[in-house]
């Protein structure tokens, strides 16, 4: 009879351990040292992962004019720091960003030239050895801001190819009411030396453009997509019309090579629309489109343009069904669903991936709060034509006072698969301990599968405010992410 | 012939290396406004108030800041909202009061970013009426919420709120009843850094 008992405590045992190690897929995950995050706010950046070393960047102040550059093991232990002051000819400068490109590291700092009204931007490159500055500081790109204040003074950008080999450097003038805004692009190549550059010459960007995306694409061809509102006004869908457009213009070395290509609809209404490449260099613009309801998403948009021509090579809307959404409604449609990330694959079949996102209103009795909720993921894979093949929702529910700074998820492709990282499940609105507590994968054949990740007992207190993800290798990813106090490194393996 | 030829190439050395340093530099030259610590300021909302008011800021770090004012009455007076109007229900301030005042803030820049942006400050206040019949001091203790911005060149604007208390009491007078009221001031200054 014991024994009976025993055997049926292990069956259940083994059941309980299989089902939570579902479907092949399994991970561990290991803890780097704890430093304190003694700025509160202030959380750094993983800019060089490589066979032996993890390079960070914090910033140190919240004016950005001192930095921090760690160096790691693969162990997450610290080997080397060196606190900078980003300080030239008595100047405080502020860090923009920093980049690794052909075993250099190069750091974009800006000041703000109140005598001039201009807003500079200065490269410099850091020693990879002794991790400081070296004195090669030069201006790379300047923005007027005769007519407004300091706050308002443009902004300046950059972008890598998807190959990283060429790199894009923008800037754009400040947006004042009824004056139109000035683009000036730079393209360098991957030894950031300048390959073009049209700084003065290039049209104005209308006073009715909202700026929604610039990127390059390998051949170092720019793109620029805009919301357009042909009335100015900035309502995008009342009483089933829309003065809402959407241009997308291409820039090259060749000043009159400027195309533009307007995406109009006669029946549906796109919204969020995201740009990406193929291996072939052609611009994917896709999202979501709706009929009458900006809340309300009744299937998806997708654009081929030919990168150099700028001609069409498909469109389509594809509007949800029943089979592909597998539910009863006979019009079914995604509710609050906001689009994140459109992944182009090397077949030039196109991954959607969007998340739901509400917030609310509530009263503790004593004050009037915002509840932010993050829901489920929504993955669309639509074939090359951009057509849907199908849509798979990845389950997950969070909800928190703050909002999440970056996003509520960490998304990784490796191969055929895309890698979700989450906290699972986050209720307590008044003590929110964010854990990353679940790994999803979705391979291309729209096939799920789950995992939970152990937590440091000594973890489970900590509170992630933010967090970065970067591939290690082809089995682990880095996720370096920070709390109020603390900031620390995981990896985990797959 | 030598000779020439090596002046030309130093002096086109030196001209080049000029020219290559002159571009950063031109760019980082701002006339030292960012590195500006000293704010002069007028207090454009205390002239309703029948005050003129200057101040002075010394920008101690990227938080702190301390706020020095100093001023005198106008030959008006308007009441700030809450304030009252009738000290002890007897005796008005007359419009043509004569006076002066000092006042002192430590402020404190809540986003790390001093001059600018959002901050929190203490002032004390002490002012002195003088009229024919009584003479009145007065003193108040607000905390303000503000914000400072940077416009044009070394000009700068700053917006507060405050809330708080105004003591009144009798100057040089065996009289030495108070009466405390509630102010809320809405304060609007411009300033230039040096």
């Amino acid at each position: 009879m014991k024994t009976l008992k025993l055997l049926i405590v292990l069956t259940f045992l083994m059941i309980v351990n299989g089902f939570s190690q579902s479907e092949g897929l399994s991970s561990s995950i290991q803890y780097g040292q704890i430093q304190k995050n003694s700025k509160k706010g202030v959380f750094g950046d993983v800019f060089e992962v490589n066979n032996n070393l993890i390079t960070t960047i914090l910033r140190t102040n919240n004016k950005g004019t001192s930095i921090k550059i760690q160096r790691f093991n693969l162990d997450m232990n610290l080997i080397m720091s060196k606190n900078i002051d980003l300080i030239s000819e008595g100047k405080e400068l502020s860090y923009n960003c920093i980049f690794e490109s052909n075993g250099v590291y190069y750091i974009l700092l800006s000041f703000k030239n109140q005598k001039l009204k201009k807003n500079i931007l200065f490269i410099q490159t850091i020693d990879k050895e002794t991790l400081l500055l070296r004195d090669d500081l030069k201006v790379i790109e300047t923005v007027s801001y005769p007519d407004t204040w300091k706050s308002n003074s443009g902004m300046f950008d950059f972008e890598f190819s998807e190959d990283k080999s060429r790199i894009l450097i923008y800037s754009l003038s400040p947006k004042l009411k009824d004056k139109h805004q000035n683009i000036r692009i730079s393209v360098y190549n991957s030894d950031v030396e300048k390959l073009w550059s049209n700084q003065d010459n290039l049209p104005v960007i209308d006073k009715h453009f909202d700026v929604l995306d610039v990127n390059i694409n390998n051949a170092g061809r720019v793109f620029l997509l805009a919301k357009h509102f042909s009335t100015g006004k900035r309502t995008e869908i009342k009483h089933g019309e829309s003065n809402l457009s959407f241009k997308l213009i291409s820039y090259s070395e060749n000043t009159n090579d400027i195309k533009t290509f307007t995406i109009e609809h006669s029946k549906y209404f796109a919204e969020d629309l995201k740009l990406s490449f193929t291996k072939e260099g052609h611009v994917i613009c896709a999202g979501y489109y709706s009929e009458n309801n900006e809340s309300i998403t009744n299937g998806t948009y997708f654009l081929k343009l030919d990168a150099t021509t700028g001609q069409k090579i498909s469109e389509n809307y594809t509007p949800f069904t029943k089979s592909l959404m597998n539910n009863q409604d006979e019009k079914p449609v995604l509710s609050r669903f906001y689009l994140d990330h459109v992944l182009v694959q090397e077949n030039n079949e196109t991954i959607l991936i969007g998340e739901y996102f509400m917030s609310q209103m509530y009263s503790n009795g004593n004050e009037l709060k915002e509840i932010y909720k993050f829901g489920e993921i929504c993955a669309i894979k639509l074939s090359p034509a951009g057509k849907i093949e199908w849509i798979r929702f990845i389950k997950k529910y969070q909800a928190a006072e703050k909002t999440l700074a970056y996003t509520s998820y960490l998304i990784h492709q490796r191969e055929s698969n895309i890698y979700f990282t989450f906290n699972n499940k986050i209720s307590k609105i008044k003590k929110k301990h964010l854990k990353l507590s679940k790994v999803s994968c979705l391979n291309l054949e729209g096939n799920i599968s789950e995992v939970s990740i152990d937590i440091d007992p000594e973890n489970k207190k900590m509170l992630i405010e933010k967090y970065q993800i970067e591939a290690l290798n082809k089995n682990e990813i880095l996720v370096y992410y920070s709390t109020k106090k603390k900031i620390r490194m995981a990896k985990i393996s797959y | 012939m030598n000779k020439y030829l090596f002046t030309a190439i130093i002096c086109l050395s030196s001209y080049m290396s000029f020219g290559q340093e002159k571009k950063e530099s031109y760019y980082l030259d701002d006339g030292g406004i960012s590195n500006s610590r000293h704010l002069i300021k007028s207090n454009i909302s205390a002239l309703i108030h029948g005050q003129l008011d200057f101040r002075y800021e010394f920008i101690f770090n990227d938080k702190f800041s301390l706020e020095l004012g100093g001023g005198t009455k106008l030959p008006y007076y308007l009441e700030y909202i809450g304030q009252k109007k009738d000290f002890l229900d007897t005796d008005e301030i007359a419009q043509d009061a004569t006076g002066n005042h000092f006042s002192i803030m430590p402020k404190y820049y809540c986003v790390h970013k001093a001059p600018e942006n959002i901050y929190i400050g203490f002032q004390y206040r002490n002012r002195k009426l003088f009229q024919d019949d009584f003479d009145i001091k007065t003193e108040d203790y607000t905390f303000y919420v503000g914000a400072q911005y940077a416009t044009k060149y070394r000009f700068f604007i700053d917006f507060s709120l405050g809330v708080g208390i105004i003591n009144y009491q009798y100057l040089n007078s065996n009289n030495n009843e108070t009466e405390i009221w509630p102010i809320v001031p809405l304060e609007f200054k411009i300033g230039y850094s040096f």
